[in-house]
């Protein structure tokens, strides 16, 4: 009975970590980067979904072309997301037009924005590449490019 | 060291077979090696095909109960038939070491032509000697699979990350198999069909002694079907089998078969949650690390009574952060035996395992895992084993 007591309180445990944890909700087709938490959303995806593939070299039981099917299909996912994510990214040099800014910040602006579609295309092609280093690089690239550009705008 | 010879030539016949088969072998010589098409790869250049080696070099040390009379294997991993029931049995506060776990491999792929040959081996402790013992060994061509590798009964992602042994509800079995497997709805959804290698456990009446018969004539019949999406997997499998014991020209046979539910669920962005959960008459050989027998033969020797078996295992893996993880595992089984079964038989077998891992590089990992194992035989006698291991685990690929 001690045992099970000692599972459940560890389950619990656990459950409420994992709670605390990255929010894997899919982002809904019909949402725009108009909404002003998408960004950070998708490229929390992006990140989670990368970490899901960092965590299979600790995989001990599957085989190694096992592990690779599975490598495989989150690297999809990761190009899928990082795909939407690049085609939401040409709506903000609409969205540059709605901002209260300068114009040399509107200039930053849509540099920033275009940068974000550059590093979103990167990651789709490195997805497409299968270089596990390409794909660090590239996603790497994505998280500063965001880390970027909400520093300046996310609350304008 | 001659084993690793053969191993290394078996890797160089494998490449040249194939690069030969390509027919451009001699364009290779004397070319670069490049990265191959999976991470772990290389090819040549001016070739397609990818070649990998790699293996783990796994060192446990462990503190804690054994069975005197223990098999090697027994005294160092979870095995539910050598836990003691007889307080005499026990030899408390051991502490042992063993490299068991480290393994070798050797990979070849073709993407184009979806070809990919696999053979990995781990060791099996003998006294004062370590032996190669083969785990995988299969070519996979498409959705074709031959070979040796984990059964088709099993979704080999429910696995939980232990180091001390597989619990009483895991079917970590591998069988020579052939395995056909059709990926549904844009790969969503996947249907494997395998026939595989067949062998029937079974005992005697008066023993409870447990033996294997492998005049069986009919292989295995197992399917899977699987679901994948972003909460993770899960699987619904069966299999049926056909149960022979033959001896002294007296001849036995019994159909049985199975059910398994198994998968694993994803909390967050990696934490999971893996769980198996079979019920089946006659699959006593796949779960509890053989501990229950398939079937037992009858007093009058007329007829084999396959055993009822349940078996179920949840393991929650936490990750406190990209470094550290943690792993709790639950299992417990139990199968009901017949009137003319041996007293002595193992009836029911649980399991507790608890884990902290810790990988400062991806390629090392080092923890500590507590192990609780419990097992109780047909009259009522039960013993248990308590553990504390010490792993490192260090992978290397190309």
């Amino acid at each position: 009975m001690k045992y099970f007591l000692f599972g459940a309180l560890f389950f619990l445990s656990m459950f409420l970590g994992a709670c605390t944890q990255v929010d894997r909700t899919a982002v809904p087709a019909d949402r725009s980067l108009r909404d002003e938490a998408l960004h950070a959303l998708m490229a929390q995806r992006i990140d989670g979904l990368y970490r899901r593939i960092e965590v299979l070299a600790h995989d001990q039981n599957r085989t190694l072309p096992e592990l690779d099917e599975a490598r495989q299909r989150t690297t999809n996912e990761i190009a899928a997301n990082a795909d939407t994510l690049s085609e939401y990214a040409a709506e903000l040099t609409d969205l540059a037009a709605t901002l209260d800014l300068s114009t040399a910040n509107r200039q930053r602006f849509l540099a920033l924005s275009g940068r974000l579609q550059d590093a979103s295309d990167n990651v789709v092609l490195a997805s497409a590449e299968g270089s596990s280093r390409s794909l660090t690089e590239a996603i790497t690239g994505l998280q500063e490019t965001c880390a970027a550009c909400h520093s300046l705008y996310r609350d304008r | 060291m001659i084993r690793w010879l053969k191993s290394a030539s078996l890797g160089l016949l494998l490449s040249q077979a194939i690069l030969a088969a390509e027919g451009d072998y001699e364009a290779q010589s004397g070319s670069g090696l490049l990265p191959g098409a999976v991470p772990g790869t290389v090819r040549f250049a001016g070739t397609d095909t990818s070649f990998g080696i790699g293996g783990r070099l796994e060192t446990h040390a462990s503190v804690g109960d054994v069975f005197f009379t223990a098999a090697q294997s027994g005294r160092d991993k979870l095995s539910f038939s050598q836990i003691p029931v007889s307080p005499q049995d026990i030899s408390q506060n051991q502490f042992r070491f063993n490299s068991r776990d480290s393994r070798l491999w050797l990979r070849a792929l073709h993407p184009g032509r979806n070809l990919d040959v696999y053979v990995e081996y781990d060791l099996a402790e003998e006294p004062d000697r370590y032996t190669f013992r083969l785990r995988h060994a299969y070519v996979s061509l498409g959705p074709l699979l031959a070979g040796r590798s984990y059964t088709t009964f099993i979704n080999s992602s429910a696995l939980p990350d232990i180091d001390s042994g597989t619990g009483p509800g895991e079917v970590s079995l591998k069988r020579v198999q052939l395995r056909w497997t059709q990926s549904l709805l844009d790969d969503s959804l996947d249907l494997a069909v395998a026939l595989e290698e067949p062998d029937s456990y079974i005992s005697d009446p008066d023993s409870a002694r447990i033996r294997p018969y492998d005049k069986d004539q009919i292989p295995h019949v197992a399917a899977r079907l699987t679901r994948r999406a972003d909460w993770g997997e899960f699987s619904v499998a069966s299999l049926v089998r056909s149960l022979r014991w033959q001896q002294d020209g007296q001849r036995l046979d019994k159909w049985s078969g199975g059910i398994g539910v198994s998968g694993r669920l994803n909390f967050g962005a990696v934490d999971n949650l893996r769980f198996i959960a079979n019920y089946g008459n006659g699959l006593g050989r796949f779960f509890t690390s053989g501990a229950y027998a398939d079937a037992s033969v009858n007093r009058e020797f007329s007829e084999l009574d396959p055993h009822p078996v349940f078996s179920a295992q949840a393991a929650y893996q936490h990750y406190w952060s990209a470094r550290w993880r943690s792993t709790l595992s639950l299992g417990l089984s139990r199968t009901n035996l017949p009137g003319s079964a041996n007293e002595a038989m193992t009836a029911r077998a649980r399991s507790a395992q608890v884990n902290l891992f810790w990988s400062p590089v991806p390629a090392l990992t080092v923890g500590f895992e507590y192990l609780h194992g419990h097992r109780q035989l047909l009259n009522g006698q039960d013993g248990e084993l308590n553990r504390l291991l010490f792993s490192t685990r260090y992978t290397l690929q190309l």
